[in-house]
């Protein structure tokens, strides 16, 4: 199936590439390639069974867009090939396209359509580059977005939204019957969903914007009724870029998860992202995300997740990061529990020419909390090479 | 829940006000009062189109200054000199030695004009029109004999039409003015060496300039060069360009210290080469528009400098390979005629990469600090990528 349709889309472009090349440039394209060794002392991301191993991903890439004033198609087509010395198990391509469109239909009035054929991590709390938390997916979107602009800059984007996710067999516990738990090794977390949203930015100064969003969406699973749920929120939020460097976004309010086979309640929500960069080369960025979840059982959860980041520049050609995240999540069920889950990662960069780049990285990653199954602790050191046209 | 916290603005941004934020991106409001006018911001970007605007065509907008030496070694020289119009300049001082200088007050930097007898600031003066008190502390043993203010006529930060007031900011024009802001342009596409010269084919050289038969390692295969012996030298090379275009001198030299350019007496560069940067290297003096028929290139290079050989290469410089220069960096641009968003100028100017390059704006482009590198896209995945689907342990 993988294969098949991403091939599929490459033609697609392609044929559409050669009949329009203009003397506007309307089409581009650029390949890029990366290579990186990764040795982990925890590859199966376990509590009990560390298996030291070293890997090597390969991850070619290839860009394509047609650009005319109005609309534009954009391609990026690419693969993640993982290959492991001692665990042939983790071996295994995972292709990573992203087609999508954009086209004005009318002054005011557009038409966005994508599809993302690419691995997703299955579960919360464990990173996204091992191949145990993989699963090939596609996620096919499509809006139709009316955007207006009033008097003193005011703004009025709303639209309505759907969106179809498949996915490959992964194993998962399912709710069972007579209200327990199964475990499931081919279940298929396909779902349908769709939803509207309407967002008004009132500008306050050039450096200053008041913001009000309100949304909503509906969840449908293929497979099992409990995780169906609606959601709807309200948001009201601050964006500033104030003297000095800083960068200041906000928001709070209030979302609504009504699960099919719980009942929810109204929880605060609130986000938070301050970044300053300074002109000799710091960069400090703090984030925080306090939001609402479920699973497939139907079980709320509150996800609340802090986030810091680093970055000091030497010359134009090398920097060095570090970052890192602190994530709780919050059952809301009738059993109450929580799952704590964090990172942190240094990054050292260089860039060698204009089209290669060469990183060195060390993270440590470690999955704990009241919740005891997937609790694990994992080091990595990672070496990449970057190519870009 | 969505996780974004909001869209971006989806205003469109007309080109003054698109001049205005990259002017205060790059630093250059400090010399503004605070009405400044578009035109001012115009000026500072592109100096060429605030001189044209005033009528001078010529490579004129120089203004001169012979200041009388202090009374006292301790009491500061000090000069009044005239900004014809609101623009970027360059100030160079002829005499010798250590000195610091400052403009109205605001530090210029330290200069020392004994390698060359002359010496440019370190930085790039964004200047009002109007008059300017520039006030020189001498070392001990040092004179200023002659200040000079000129435009800086080789950067010109503009729309490929110049800036108009009124008229929507396009993709197009984003990025020819980004580029040559960050410093870019020798990184747009080669369209072919048009002019190479020898060194030593020099038309004319001041009195401490020679040719040397001197071999450059034992696997040289040029044995000849121009080179400065004893003492500074500077030498003159006539060009011929059969068409207009952008074209980027380069310049294949030795030494150490400080070297300054000009293409015809107006276009002027320095070139300050590492101090590890004995051997004869490949180096980029300067990229700018010129016309068709005859140029005079002049270098004047410290006592020990040496130069092999000089080309002229010209670049294609359509806005789509402006364009092709941010992408490959990992900047998501559009349809050169497509109009830009408030909300991808923001993104653009805030964007790490961007900031980085942006830095020292008046440095670099003085001559001075690292060669801009265009970085591959620093926008770092996150370290924690929330799943797509809720896909929970059912027991948790």
């Amino acid at each position: 199936m993988r294969a098949s349709r991403a091939l599929l889309l490459i033609g697609l472009v392609a044929a559409a590439a050669r009949a329009d090349e203009g003397e506007e440039r309307r089409f581009t394209w650029r390949t890029s390639f990366e290579t990186r060794s990764a040795l982990t002392d925890n590859a199966f991301l376990t509590s009990n069974h560390e298996d030291r191993d070293l890997g090597f991903w390969l991850e070619p890439r290839l860009e394509l867009d047609y650009r005319t004033p109005a609309a534009q198609i954009g391609a990026d087509l690419g693969a993640q090939v993982p290959r492991y010395l001692d665990h042939s198990s983790l071996n295994d391509t995972f292709w990573r396209t992203h087609v999508q469109g954009e086209a004005g239909l009318w002054p005011g009035l557009s038409v966005r359509l994508s599809d993302s054929y690419t691995p997703q991590p299955i579960a919360l709390g464990a990173p996204d580059d091992a191949t145990p938390n993989l699963a090939q997916t596609n996620r096919a979107e499509g809006e139709l977005r009316y955007w207006h602009e009033f008097s003193g800059g005011r703004e009025l984007t709303a639209g309505v939204e759907g969106a179809r996710f498949d996915s490959d067999k992964i194993d998962a516990w399912v709710p069972g019957s007579g209200g327990g738990a199964a475990f499931d090794s081919s279940f298929r977390p396909n779902y349908s969903e769709g939803g509207g949203f309407a967002e008004v930015r009132n500008p306050l100064s050039e450096d200053y914007a008041l913001l009000f969003h309100a949304g909503t969406r509906y969840r449908s699973y293929d497979a099992l009724s409990q995780g169906e749920y609606l959601d709807a929120e309200g948001t009201v939020g601050l964006e500033s870029h104030l003297p000095g460097g800083f960068d200041l976004s906000l928001a709070g309010g209030f979302g609504w998860l009504d699960p099919r086979e719980g009942s929810g309640q109204p929880q605060g929500l609130g986000h938070a992202n301050l970044t300053w960069q300074s002109s000799n080369g710091l960069r400090v960025q703090l984030g925080f995300d306090h939001a609402i979840t479920s699973d497939l059982a139907g079980n709320d959860f509150i996800d609340t997740t802090g986030r810091v980041t680093l970055e000091k520049y030497f010359g134009l050609r090398t920097s060095a990061m570090i970052t890192g995240f602190l994530s709780n999540l919050d059952s809301q069920s009738s059993h109450p529990n929580h799952d704590l889950f964090g990172g942190a990662e240094l990054v050292v960069r260089r860039q060698l020419s204009r089209n290669f780049q060469v990183s060195l990285s060390y993270r440590y990653w470690e999955n704990g909390g009241g919740f005891e199954v997937n609790d694990f602790r994992q080091n990595q050191a990672s070496l990449t090479f970057s190519y870009r046209q | 829940m969505p996780g974004a916290l909001f869209l971006p603005s989806q205003r469109g941004i007309l080109e003054e006000d698109w001049a205005r934020r990259l002017a205060r991106a790059l630093d250059l409001e400090e010399g503004l009062p605070a009405d400044a006018t578009a035109e001012d911001f115009y000026g500072l970007l592109c100096p060429e189109q605030a001189l044209r605007a005033l009528g001078d065509e010529s490579g004129g907008a120089l203004r001169l200054a012979h200041p009388l030496a202090p009374a006292t070694p301790s009491e500061p020289v000090r000069v009044v000199l005239e900004a014809p119009a609101t623009a970027l300049y360059i100030v160079q001082i002829e005499g010798v030695g250590l000195q610091r200088w400052s403009v109205d007050g605001r530090l210029i930097g330290h200069l020392d004009a004994t390698p060359l007898g002359v010496a440019q600031a370190p930085r790039l003066l964004p200047l009002r029109a109007g008059s300017h008190e520039f006030t020189g502390i001498l070392g001990r043993g040092a004179r200023a004999e002659r200040i000079e203010l000129s435009a800086h006529r080789p950067l010109c930060i503009s729309p490929a039409d110049g800036w108009r007031s009124g008229r929507a900011l396009l993709y197009g024009a984003k990025a020819r003015t980004i580029v040559r802001a960050l410093g870019l342009e020798r990184f747009l596409p080669d369209a072919g060496t048009v002019v190479e010269l020898e060194g030593e084919r020099f038309d004319s050289v001041s009195r401490w300039g020679s040719r040397t038969d001197e071999a450059q390692g034992t696997r040289a295969g040029r044995v000849e060069w121009a080179r400065a012996e004893g003492s500074p030298a500077e030498f003159a090379y006539r060009v011929n360009l059969p068409a207009p275009g952008l074209f980027s001198l380069e310049a294949r030299v030795s030494g150490e210290g400080p070297q300054l350019w000009s293409l015809d007496g107006r276009l002027r560069a320095r070139v300050e080469l590492p101090p590890e940067w004995r051997r004869l290297g490949w180096q980029h003096v300067l990229t700018t528009p010129l016309p068709a028929g005859e140029h005079v290139v002049r270098a004047l290079i410290p006592s020990g400098a040496a130069i092999d050989r000089i080309r002229l290469v010209a670049r294609r410089d359509a806005d789509p390979d402006y364009v092709e220069v941010l992408e490959q960096m990992g900047f998501r641009e559009g349809h050169v005629h497509a109009a830009v968003t408030l909300g991808d100028v923001d993104a653009t100017l805030r964007d790490p990469a961007f900031v980085a390059l942006a830095a020292d704006f008046l440095q670099r482009a003085a001559g001075g600090g690292e060669e801009p590198m265009p970085a591959i896209s620093r926008a770092f995945t996150p370290l924690y990528r929330r799943p797509a689907s809720p896909v929970l342990p059912a027991d948790l």
